[in-house]
C-alpha cells in the first residue's frame, strides 16, 4: 500500500518528493531539460493497475434521489399495501405509498422497468441495475459530497479527481474531467474538486445547474487583442515566470498547477468551442436525442449529445446533472417530469455510444445521491422521502453484464437486504472497471495514504462481465 | 478528535487486516457456529446498533465496530492478540467484566480466543461511517474549558524573546527540532503587510520608503508602516470583508426567491464602519445581536446598533417552501452560535446533538429568543407598493425623529386620497373635452379643481419625500415573547415540551444574565456570548484573526471548534492570543501584536530539512504563501493601471435597483456598468454570482465561511490571458509605465514593482528585455509593454501573498 502507484510518467515534482536532497537534483533536473519548454504533464496518460474493461467514464446523475420504487425495483407487495401504515422510521404517522406506472419486463433478460422510463427500458439488455446500494446520510448535501467523494464529513478528492489521478488524460486540449451543469449548491464545487491531489485533476465546470446549456458558456475563451502565434510567445513567457517562480519551492504544488492550467487553458480555447457546437450533428441525431426547441428534454438531450462528443473526444469522465428528483410532494409529477427530461436523451446516449462502438469500453453510471422511502407523511400519499439505506443506480456497458440486476431491497424497498453494496463498494468498483485498484491508488497527504474509498470497499465482482 | 484517533488507529488495523487473504470458509464456519451466536445472544443487547443506548461507545455487530471500538479503544489487538480488550472483558479480568450479568461459560471464552488468534475473522461487512459515539460531555471537549492565561514557555535557546507570540511557536519547533526560516525580505515582507492588512499592494513610492526606513531600523518600520496600515480607511474595507464571509453577507435572498435586498448594504457598511473605528469586539458582537436593545448616546449612535442587527436579518430564507418561520429562526440560530462560538448548535434542531454536549432543549431554548423578534427582511416576493407599506417590512431608520413613521402614515393616506380624487377628475374633464370642442365653464370648473388638488398634494408629496426615514435590515422586539415548543425531529407539528428561553448549557457562567419575562432575551443572549467567562468567544475571534494573517487557523475549522472539528495546532498560543483579545477587545490590537511577531515576519522560503519533518509546516517554520482572494486580486489589477477608485462607495448597485427580484424583469443596467470601487461593494446575488466571483473561491454567500477555498483550475487561467480586466489593467500598466520615460531597464524595474512589489533580479531583467525587444519594444508602441504586463500580471506571482 505504501507504493507509488506503478505510473509511467512522473512529474517533476513526483521526483522530487522521493529524493531526499530535492535542491541539488532541482537543479539537475534544469540541467536535464534545458531545452524543453516544460516539465512533464500531470496529465499525460498513465498506464492503469492492470487491463481496464472501460477506458471512460460518464455519470449521469440524477441529482435528488430517483425513487428505486418506481424506476427499476418492482414492488408488487408495497403496492399492494399502499396506505397501509409504514414501518419504518416514524412508524404510525406514515403510510406506504403504492405505484404510480406500470411494469413490464424488457428485452431478453426480462428486466423490470417502470414505464416511466420508456427509452432507457429498451436498453434493458444493457443494463447492470444494482439494488442493493446504502450510503450513509439522508441529507442532500452529505450525501451528494459522499457519492462524488467517498467522504461527507471532510474534503476529499472527487472520484473523477482519482481517476485523472490514476490514469491522465487522452486529449490535452480538453479538460480530462467535465461537469457539465454541476449544481452550485448541495457541496457547489466540491463534488468534481480534486481537495489535496494536485489542482490540475479537478474537473472542469461548464455552465451551472441554473442555465440552459445553450447559454452555458466558458467564459474568456478568447483573446481580445493577439493571434494565437502571439499569444503562445506570450504563455511560454508567462510559463517562463512561472517555471523561476516554481522552482524557488519544490514543495509548491499550486505552482505547478498553475503551470498546468495554463496549458489546459490555451488549448481549449481552440478546442472547447469546437466541442460544444452541436450543429454539424445530424438532424437525426438531434432528434434521438430529444433534441429541439420547446421538448422536455431539450436541455438533457444537448448535454447528452455534448457528453458523447467529449467522450469521443478523448475526455475521461464527464458528468451531467438533472434538475431535482426530490419528491417529498407530487411525486407523480415530478418523477414524471424529470423522466420527461431525461429518459429519451440517456437512451439515445447508450444507443449512440453502441453504434460507435464506444459502449464497450465507455462506462456509464446512473442514479442519485440516495433513494426514497417506501412511505410517507403526506395524507395524499404522492410523495417519498429521502433513503439512504436502500436504493438503486444502474452502471452499462464498460464490461459490466448486461440485462442483470444484482441486489434488492426488502419487499417493501425500505433496506438493501441481497447484494448489498455501499457506495464505498460502488467506487471500488468503478475504479476496478477502469484498471485501477482502489487499495494500490493511494496519495500520500499529511503523512497518511489516502484512497477514494478510505480503510473501506470491496469490488463487487458479480457484475463484472 | 477523539472519533478521529479512534478511525485513524482503526486505519491501521484495517488496513493489516485488509493485506490478509480473504476469509477462508474453515474460518466462516468458525465465526458464525461459535462466535456470532454468543454475540447476539449476550452483547448485541447493549452494543449493536439495534441497542437502545450504546454502552461505552462500542458496537459488536460488523467486523468494522469491533475494529474500531469505544472508549476504552479497539475491542481486538492484533499486535498482541492475548490482551484484546474483548478477550479481557471475558476472562472478567480488572475491572473488564463483561457481559455484567455473569461470566460465560469458559467453552464460550476459550471460543473468543482461539476466534481472536486466528485474526478475528469476521465476514460481516456492514461498514457504517454512522459515529455511534456518544456525544462528548462538557469535560471532554477542550474549546468548553475555560480559557488560561498560559505562562510562557521555557526556551532551550536562551535567545531573548521580544514578542510572547514567537515564545509559544518556537516552544513547538524546538521541541520537534525544527529550525525555522530567516526573516523575509523587506520587500516581501511589505508587500505581505499591504495585503493581509488594507487588501491593496503598496505603491511604488510607499515601497521606495519602507524600504529606506527598514534599512536603518527594520523594527520601527514595520511598526510605522503597521500603525499607519491599521489607520488606514482600507483596512475597514479588507477586514470587514473577511466578517462579511462569516456573516454570510448578501445583496439578495437567494433559493428559489431570489428577491433583492436594496438595503443590506447598510449592514455591510457598519461592519467596515466597525472594523475602522476599532469598535470593541464584545460590543461589535453585541450590536449585531441585540443593537437594538442598547443605550446610545446619541440618535447616531442608536441609528448605527439598529443596522448592526442586520446580521440576523441578511439570511438566505426559503420565502416560498419550507418552514418560514422555523426556518429563519434556525438561520439565525446558526449564525449566532457558529459566527461567535464556533459551535454548529443547529445540528440539534432534530435531535441531540451527535457530537456535542448540545441538547435538543438547548436548540429551542435559543429559538425562543429568536421567536420573539420580529426580523425586517424586505416583503418577500410580495414587495411593499408606498413607503407606509415599506416601513412595516423592511427596518425603518428615522434619524431622530421616531414621529416620522406617523406621520408617514398620515400623509401616505392624505395623499392617495388626493391622488384618487383628481384621477377621476381627470377622467371625467377627459370625457368632457371630447364631447365639446370649447371650453365649458364645467370644463374650466375641473381644471381648476384639478389645479387645486395638485397645489394640496404637492407639498405633502415633498414633505413625504424630505421625511427623514430611510431604510436598512435589521431586528426588533416583537413585542410578544414565546417560548417554544420542542419540535420532535424537527417536524413542525410535532411537539414536544416547551422549552424557556436561555442559553447553551454546556456553558456554566456564574453570574450569567438572565432574561426577563418581557423580553426576548437577545441582549441577554449577547451579554451572555460575550461574558468574560464563555470560553468559546475570544477563542473563535482570536483563531480568526489569526487565519487570515497566517491562512490557516490554529484550529483549522474555524468555524467549529467542536467534537468534530479540529484540535487546536498551538493550545497555550491560543489561549494566549484569547486573554489577550479578551482583556482589552482591540481587534486592532491584537493583529499589531501578531504581524509585529517574527512567525508572521519569517520567509515562506522553501527548506528541505524543516520540510522533510513538517511538510503541511503545522508549526509554522515558515510563512505559509497563500493566493489573495479575489477582492485583493481584483483590487490590484485595477491599481496598478490606477484605475481603482479609493472612495468607498455610497451605498449599492441593488440600492440603486431598488425592490425586485433577480430573473424577474429588473432592471439589470447598473449591474453591467463599469465598476471601479473596491470589490467589497461589488453587489453579490446569491443566485447570480459574478463570473470572476465563482472562479476564485468566493464563498457560498448563503452559509456561514470563515475560511475559504484556494483551488486552481483552468478557467482562472483564461481569465488571466483573456478577460477584458485584466487586459485592460496591462494596457493601463503599459500606459503607466511609458510616460515614465525611463529606459528599458528601468521600465521592466517599475512593472516588476507595481506587479510584484519588487525589483527584478538580473536574470529577470535580462529574460524580460528579450521578450520586449522581440516584440520590437519602441518609445511610442505600446503593444510590446501592454503584452509584457500582461504577462507579469498571469503569471503565478502575482496572485501569491510570500
Amino acid at each position: 500500500m505504501n507504493q507509488a502507484p506503478p505510473f509511467r510518467t512522473f512529474s517533476r515534482r513526483d521526483w522530487l518528493r522521493q529524493t531526499t536532497c530535492g535542491m541539488g537534483l532541482l537543479a539537475l533536473a534544469d540541467l536535464c531539460r534545458a531545452n524543453t519548454a516544460l516539465p512533464p504533464s500531470l496529465l499525460a496518460p498513465k498506464r492503469p493497475h492492470f487491463a481496464p474493461k472501460a477506458k471512460r467514464l460518464v455519470f449521469l446523475h440524477m441529482r435528488g434521489g430517483p425513487s428505486h420504487m418506481e424506476t427499476f425495483e418492482y414492488k408488487p407487495e408495497l403496492y399492494r399495501r399502499a396506505g397501509q401504515p409504514g414501518n419504518g422510521k416514524g412508524k404510525g404517522k406514515r403510510r406506504l405509498v403504492g405505484n404510480n406506472w406500470n411494469w413490464q419486463q424488457h428485452g431478453q433478460s426480462g428486466l423490470w422497468v417502470s414505464d416511466m422510463l420508456p427509452h432507457i427500458a429498451k436498453h434493458a439488455d444493457d443494463l447492470c441495475v444494482l439494488s442493493g446500494l446504502h450510503t450513509d446520510s439522508g441529507n442532500h448535501t452529505p450525501a451528494m459530497l459522499q457519492l462524488h467523494t467517498g467522504s461527507f464529513q471532510f474534503a476529499r478528492p472527487s472520484l473523477g479527481a482519482w481517476v485523472m489521478y490514476g490514469l491522465g488524460t487522452e486529449n490535452a486540449n480538453l479538460p480530462g474531467f467535465i461537469s457539465l451543469s454541476p449544481p452550485i449548491i448541495n457541496g457547489g464545487a466540491k463534488n468534481y474538486g480534486s481537495a489535496f491531489l494536485p489542482a490540475a485533476y479537478q474537473g472542469a465546470a461548464i455552465g451551472d445547474i441554473k442555465t440552459p446549456i445553450t447559454k452555458a458558456r466558458v467564459d474568456h475563451l478568447k483573446n481580445p487583442y493577439l493571434s494565437r502565434t502571439e499569444q503562445r510567445a506570450q504563455l511560454d513567457f508567462i510559463q517562463k515566470l512561472n517555471q523561476r517562480y516554481s522552482q524557488q519551492d519544490p514543495s509548491d504544488t499550486d505552482a505547478d498547477g498553475v503551470i498546468e492550467s495554463f496549458e489546459r487553458g490555451f488549448s481549449m480555447q481552440s478546442e472547447l468551442p469546437e466541442i460544444m457546437r452541436l450543429d454539424g450533428e445530424s438532424k437525426a441525431t438531434r432528434e434521438a436525442y430529444g433534441i429541439g426547441s420547446g421538448k422536455k428534454s431539450d436541455n438533457f438531450g444537448r448535454q447528452c449529445l455534448l457528453a458523447r462528443r467529449m467522450l469521443e473526444a478523448g475526455v475521461r469522465h464527464v458528468e451531467i446533472c438533472d434538475e431535482f428528483w426530490d419528491q417529498h410532494g407530487k411525486l407523480k409529477q415530478g418523477h414524471g417530469a424529470r423522466a420527461a427530461a431525461t429518459d429519451q436523451p440517456i437512451a439515445a446516449l447508450i444507443g449512440d455510444l453502441k453504434h460507435r462502438g464506444m459502449l464497450d469500453d465507455t462506462l456509464i453510471l446512473w442514479g442519485g445521491e440516495f433513494g426514497r422511502t417506501p412511505d410517507t407523511a403526506k395524507a395524499d400519499l404522492d410523495g417519498r422521502d429521502h433513503n439512504p439505506k436502500g436504493y438503486t443506480m444502474f452502471l452499462a456497458g464498460g464490461g459490466v453484464k448486461g440485462g442483470f440486476q444484482y441486489g434488492a431491497t426488502d419487499e417493501l424497498g425500505y433496506q438493501a437486504v441481497e447484494g448489498r453494496m455501499h457506495l464505498h463498494d460502488l467506487h471500488a468498483t468503478i475504479l476496478h472497471l477502469m484498471g485501477l485498484d482502489h487499495e494500490q491508488l493511494t496519495y500520500r497527504y499529511a503523512g497518511r495514504d489516502f484512497r477514494l474509498t478510505d480503510v473501506h470497499g470491496k469490488v463487487v465482482s458479480d457484475i463484472i462481465a | 478528535m477523539r472519533f478521529l484517533l479512534v478511525s485513524l488507529a482503526a486505519t491501521t488495523l484495517v488496513a493489516n487486516f485488509a493485506i490478509s487473504a480473504p476469509l477462508a470458509s474453515k474460518e466462516i464456519d468458525f465465526f458464525e457456529k461459535n462466535i456470532r451466536p454468543a454475540l447476539a445472544k449476550h452483547c448485541y443487547e447493549c452494543h449493536s446498533a439495534t441497542s437502545k443506548r450504546i454502552k461505552g461507545g462500542l458496537r459488536l455487530d460488523t467486523r468494522h465496530a469491533i475494529l474500531r471500538g469505544g472508549d476504552s479503544g479497539s475491542a481486538i489487538n492484533h499486535e498482541a492478540p492475548e490482551s484484546s480488550l474483548i478477550l479481557r472483558a471475558l476472562r472478567y479480568e480488572e475491572n473488564l467484566e463483561m457481559p455484567p450479568d455473569g461470566q460465560l461459560p469458559s467453552h464460550i471464552v476459550q471460543a473468543f480466543e482461539k476466534w481472536v488468534s486466528m485474526g478475528a475473522p469476521d465476514p460481516r461487512e456492514e461498514t457504517t461511517l454512522e459515529p455511534d459515539i456518544p456525544a462528548d460531555s462538557v469535560d471532554e471537549l477542550w474549546s468548553l474549558q475555560p480559557i488560561a492565561a498560559p505562562e510562557l514557555p521555557q526556551l532551550a535557546n536562551d535567545e531573548p524573546i521580544q514578542n510572547p507570540i514567537d515564545a509559544f511557536v518556537l516552544e513547538q519547533l524546538e521541541s520537534r527540532n525544527i529550525p525555522p526560516n530567516g526573516p523575509a525580505t523587506e520587500h516581501a515582507l511589505f508587500r505581505r503587510l499591504s495585503f493581509d492588512l488594507i487588501g491593496l499592494p503598496p505603491t511604488p513610492g510607499e515601497i521606495d520608503s519602507f524600504i529606506q526606513e527598514a534599512q536603518r531600523d527594520r523594527r520601527s518600520a514595520v511598526e510605522r508602516s503597521v500603525d499607519s496600515l491599521l489607520a488606514s480607511p482600507h483596512f475597514g474595507e479588507r477586514w470587514g470583508r473577511h466578517w462579511l464571509d462569516v456573516a454570510r453577507y448578501a445583496d439578495s435572498n437567494g433559493q428559489s426567491r431570489d428577491v433583492l435586498f436594496p438595503h443590506a448594504w447598510r449592514y455591510r457598511n457598519w461592519v467596515i464602519d466597525a472594523f475602522n473605528e476599532d469598535l470593541p469586539y464584545d460590543d461589535f458582537i453585541r450590536q449585531q445581536i441585540a443593537g437594538d436593545l442598547m443605550t446610545a448616546t446619541s440618535n447616531e449612535e442608536s441609528v448605527q446598533q439598529q443596522i448592526a442587527t442586520g446580521f440576523l436579518a441578511i439570511g438566505s430564507k426559503p420565502l416560498v417552501a419550507g418552514n418560514l418561520t422555523l426556518d429563519l429562526i434556525d438561520d439565525q440560530i446558526d449564525a449566532v452560535s457558529r459566527s461567535f462560538m464556533g459551535l454548529t448548535v443547529s445540528c440539534a434542531r432534530c435531535h441531540d446533538h451527535k457530537f456535542d454536549p448540545i441538547p435538543t432543549a438547548d436548540y429551542y431554548a435559543l429559538g425562543g429568543i429568536f421567536a420573539s423578534t420580529k426580523t425586517f427582511y424586505g416583503g418577500g416576493p410580495k414587495r411593499p407598493k408606498t413607503m407606509s407599506e415599506a416601513a412595516k417590512l423592511w427596518l425603518p431608520i428615522t434619524n431622530g425623529r421616531p414621529s416620522a413613521i406617523q406621520r408617514l402614515a398620515e400623509l401616505e393616506k392624505r395623499i392617495q386620497k388626493l391622488t384618487k380624487d383628481e384621477n377621476s377628475k381627470q377622467k371625467r374633464l377627459k370625457r368632457l373635452q371630447k364631447n365639446s370642442a370649447k371650453n365649458t365653464d364645467a370644463i374650466r370648473t375641473l381644471q381648476q379643481s384639478i389645479k387645486e388638488l395638485k397645489r394640496e398634494r404637492d407639498p405633502l408629496t415633498k414633505e413625504r419625500d424630505q421625511l427623514p426615514i430611510e431604510f436598512a435590515m435589521g431586528v426588533r422586539d416583537s413585542g410578544k415573547t414565546s417560548d417554544l415548543e420542542i419540535r420532535i425531529r424537527g417536524e413542525k407539528s410535532k411537539r414536544g415540551p416547551r422549552i424557556p428561553r436561555g442559553f447553551l448549557s454546556c456553558i456554566d457562567i456564574d453570574d450569567s444574565p438572565e432574561i426577563a419575562k418581557s423580553e426576548s432575551g437577545r441582549l441577554a443572549l449577547a451579554n451572555w456570548i460575550t461574558h468574560p467567562s464563555n470560553p468559546l468567544t475570544a477563542r473563535v475571534a482570536a483563531n480568526r484573526i489569526w487565519s487570515h494573517l497566517f491562512g490557516r487557523g490554529l484550529v483549522e475549522t474555524v468555524d467549529n471548534f467542536g467534537h468534530s472539528g479540529a484540535r487546536p495546532s498551538h493550545p497555550a498560543l491560543l489561549d494566549y492570543l484569547a486573554s489577550s483579545l479578551r482583556s482589552h477587545w482591540s481587534v486592532k490590537t491584537l493583529i499589531k501584536q501578531i504581524v509585529t511577531s517574527d512567525v508572521y515576519q519569517r520567509s515562506s522560503q522553501f527548506s528541505a530539512h524543516a520540510h522533510e519533518k513538517d511538510p503541511e509546516n503545522q508549526t509554522l517554520w515558515r510563512f505559509q504563501k497563500r493566493r489573495l482572494e479575489i477582492e485583493p486580486l481584483r483590487d490590484a489589477l485595477l491599481a496598478m493601471g490606477n484605475r481603482l477608485n479609493k472612495d468607498p462607495h455610497p451605498n449599492s448597485v441593488v440600492a440603486e435597483i431598488g425592490e425586485g427580484e433577480v430573473g424577474r424583469g429588473i432592471n439589470t443596467k447598473p449591474l453591467s456598468a463599469p465598476f471601479h470601487h473596491r470589490a467589497v461593494y461589488l453587489p453579490v446575488l446569491r443566485t447570480a454570482m459574478l463570473g470572476m466571483q465563482k472562479t476564485f473561491d468566493y464563498p457560498d454567500p448563503s452559509s456561514i465561511q470563515g475560511r475559504r477555498d484556494s483551488t486552481n483550475v483552468p478557467a482562472q487561467s483564461l481569465f488571466m490571458l483573456n478577460s477584458p480586466l485584466v487586459v485592460q489593467s496591462a494596457t493601463s500598466m503599459a500606459k503607466r509605465i511609458q510616460s515614465s520615460n525611463g529606459s528599458l531597464d528601468q521600465g521592466i524595474a517599475e512593472a516588476y514593482l507595481l506587479a510584484y512589489s519588487r525589483p527584478p533580479s538580473k536574470e529577470e531583467i535580462g529574460d524580460a528585455a528579450r521578450f520586449l525587444r522581440s516584440n520590437q519594444a519602441t518609445d511610442k508602441n505600446t503593444l510590446p509593454w501592454k503584452r509584457f504586463c500582461h504577462a507579469l500580471i498571469a503569471a503565478a506571482e502575482f496572485r501569491y501573498v510570500l
